[in-house]
């Protein structure tokens, strides 16, 4: 619909500089522009003391059209210049009929929200404190949810746990072992460079084996998980609350933390640390391979290495964290979720603030771990 | 101006409805009716070219939607405006913005032009003023009405309605109608609703299509105020005159 001219104005200068412009063809949405910037170019160019259109052999006039006729009305007027329409078809008549010119120059009941940068700043500071109340609330929520199903296990929806075990945990397997298997790959193939160079090969073994045991394992685990299954947290009960099922919940006496938030918290629960000792599996396997293809170690060696460093309170540890992150990930995701309100734009920045803030949570639990650990 | 013409409509292996044939004039107000789950909204989206068919055709103005290439579809609905059943609005933009859109991207006009069409559609459909609402700040009625006008933005030749008075309250759904009824006066469109909405169908439909779900096809074609009163079959007198089928009942 590009701005082609299919009308044309034949005009015809009358009597005591009355101006008649016969208007044929169309009128419509597309050369509405061109349209106005001609007539307003004629009116320039002539100046008439009155103007006079026919409409007559208009062949065709949409709303747009109509609209151009009644702004050429308008303008006349403003410039003072008298103004009538002839020969209007009863067609045109009705068209014309539907617009309201006072509308058109009605200023909006809301105009448009722009603020300063000091109230940017302000409104901005206001909603991170308020996050950080409802998180905190929430998780408050949960860790009672959580406690009371231990008392009452009767209560709560195993089919639900199972179903997202299953989804979080197993079909998290491959991305898990691979991404594990490469990390101790890599791990393993960029220590064995500097201590190559000083005849310490077996030490590439208790290296892969503590980074992954101690801390790799659980931490690239939990940010997988947190990605993975997180993010699809968020976006279900995100949807469910756009689609009003959250509140169908309580209305029908339902505790949605209970019922939506515990049974995948406890699934990830178990999933994460299960998935964390297969990531130290798979990590401590791709060092293997290094060891054993690049630094000429037996497998015997490699493994009775490893073995020499890993500790059951090590590997215990591990699981320790893997457990405390399982809940902030889930937990951080059911969150986002239940604050959704709107629409799709809600649900997609929901997911997308579940995998930043669960990743943000549990690197500064990691820290937290290292002092606990090491200093009480 | 529309012709459909033995059209089908089967998803997997359940047919929802066979070898349909009927027009729309041009200018007219075409309802299209029927029980729930009879297939109308499926057989409007055919006719706006959302779903394939296995067999039959549907003509806009001559051309086969059916079997047009991607060039042809596209300048096919620019002719064509759909108001869907809860307002299709995209969420993240106000209504102006809404509105604006098949203008920005179908013609080459200024900005400034555009704004004010944009708000010459808006106070037709009664919403003038609410340029700078989002969706979610606007109630039910309001919605449909935004979606119509960014459906009326081009001034296409015909307008489809899914469902227009779902959820919406006696006056609002009366207003609604009026409004429709004012922009075919006005601007002479052709409109083809899908509604059982009988107070709506009495009052505006020109004529009407029936379809039934056992039947899988049509089932009365005409003049609804006609065919309350003088048709014989029982499903659509039941339906016009708002009464419950009567059952057989067992064991007597």
């Amino acid at each position: 619909m590009n701005s082609q001219k299919a009308y044309t104005i034949h005009v015809q200068e009358e009597r005591a500089g009355e101006v008649l412009l016969s208007l044929s063809g169309r009128i419509d949405l597309g050369n509405l522009d061109l349209f106005t910037s001609e007539t307003d170019a004629l009116m320039n160019q002539m100046t008439p003391s009155k103007l006079l259109v026919d409409l007559s052999k208009v062949e065709y006039l949409d709303s747009a059209g109509a609209l151009g006729l009644l702004q050429l009305e308008d303008r006349a007027k403003a410039r003072s210049i008298p103004f009538q329409f002839d020969n209007v078809t009863e067609e045109a008549k009705r068209i014309m009929g539907l617009i309201n010119r006072e509308a058109l120059s009605m200023k909006p009941l809301v105009s448009e929200k722009k603020s300063n940068v000091i109230e940017q700043i302000g409104e901005g500071s206001l909603k991170i404190f308020n996050d950080f109340v409802s998180i905190i609330t929430f998780f408050g929520d949960l860790l009672i949810a959580l406690g009371r199903s231990f008392f009452h296990p009767w209560a709560v929806r195993w089919e639900d746990v199972l179903f997202y075990m299953k989804r979080a945990g197993v079909e998290g397997l491959p991305i898990v072992g691979l991404i594990s298997f490469l990390l101790g790959l890599i791990i393993a193939f960029m220590s064995s460079l500097q201590l190559k160079q000083v005849g310490a090969n077996i030490y590439v073994a208790s290296l892969v084996g503590v980074a992954m045991v101690s801390e790799l394992g659980p931490i690239m685990t939990a940010i997988i998980v947190a990605g993975r299954s997180g993010s699809a947290f968020a976006a279900e009960i995100g949807t469910m609350k756009v689609n009003e099922e959250v509140d169908a919940l309580v209305t029908m006496g339902f505790d949605p933390t209970h019922f939506l938030a515990v049974p995948k918290v406890l699934a990830a629960m178990v999933a994460v640390p299960i998935l964390t000792l297969y990531s130290d599996f798979f990590g401590i396997g791709g060092g293997l391979v290094v060891g054993v293809l690049g630094l000429d170690l037996t497998v015997y060696t490699y493994v009775r290495e490893t073995m020499s460093v890993i500790s059951v309170t090590s590997i215990f540890k591990g699981l320790l964290k893997s457990v405390v992150f399982a809940v902030l990930i889930a937990g951080i995701g059911c969150q986002r979720g239940f604050q959704v309100r709107g629409g799709a734009q809600a649900v997609g920045s929901a997911t997308t603030s579940a995998v930043v803030a669960g990743i943000f949570l549990i690197v500064v639990m990691d820290s937290a771990f290292a002092i606990i650990f090491n200093y009480v | 101006m529309i012709v459909v013409e033995n059209l089908t409509a089967r998803f997997g292996r359940n047919t929802i409805f066979q070898n349909v044939s009927f027009e729309v004039y041009e200018g007219e107000i075409f309802v299209i009716l029927g029980v729930s789950g009879c297939g109308k909204s499926t057989l409007m989206k055919h006719m706006i070219g959302l779903y394939e068919t296995p067999s039959g055709k549907v003509m806009i103005h001559g051309v086969d939607i059916t079997k047009a290439d991607e060039r042809q579809l596209k300048k096919i609905r620019l002719d064509i405006g759909v108001a869907f059943q809860s307002g299709g609005l995209l969420g993240s933009m106000t209504l102006a913005e809404n509105v604006a859109l098949p203008l920005q991207e179908y013609t080459d006009l200024s900005q400034e032009t555009i704004d004010l069409v944009v708000r010459m559609k808006l106070d037709i459909v009664d919403l003038a003023g609410y340029e700078n609402y989002l969706p979610e700040e606007l109630s039910g009625g309001m919605i449909k009405r935004a979606g119509l006008a960014r459906a009326m933005a081009l001034d296409p030749a015909v307008l489809f309605f899914d469902e227009p008075s779902a959820g919406l309250d006696p006056i609002t759904s009366a207003e609604l109608d009026s409004l429709i009824k004012s922009i075919r006066a006005g601007i002479g469109t052709t409109m083809v609703i899908v509604t059982h909405e009988l107070q709506s169908i009495f009052n505006i439909a020109d004529r009407i299509i029936m379809l039934d779900k056992e039947a899988k096809g049509i089932i009365a074609e005409g003049d609804p105020r006609w065919l309350k009163d003088h048709t014989t079959d029982p499903r659509v007198s039941d339906f016009f005159n708002r009464r419950v089928p009567k059952q057989e009942t067992k064991g007597t």
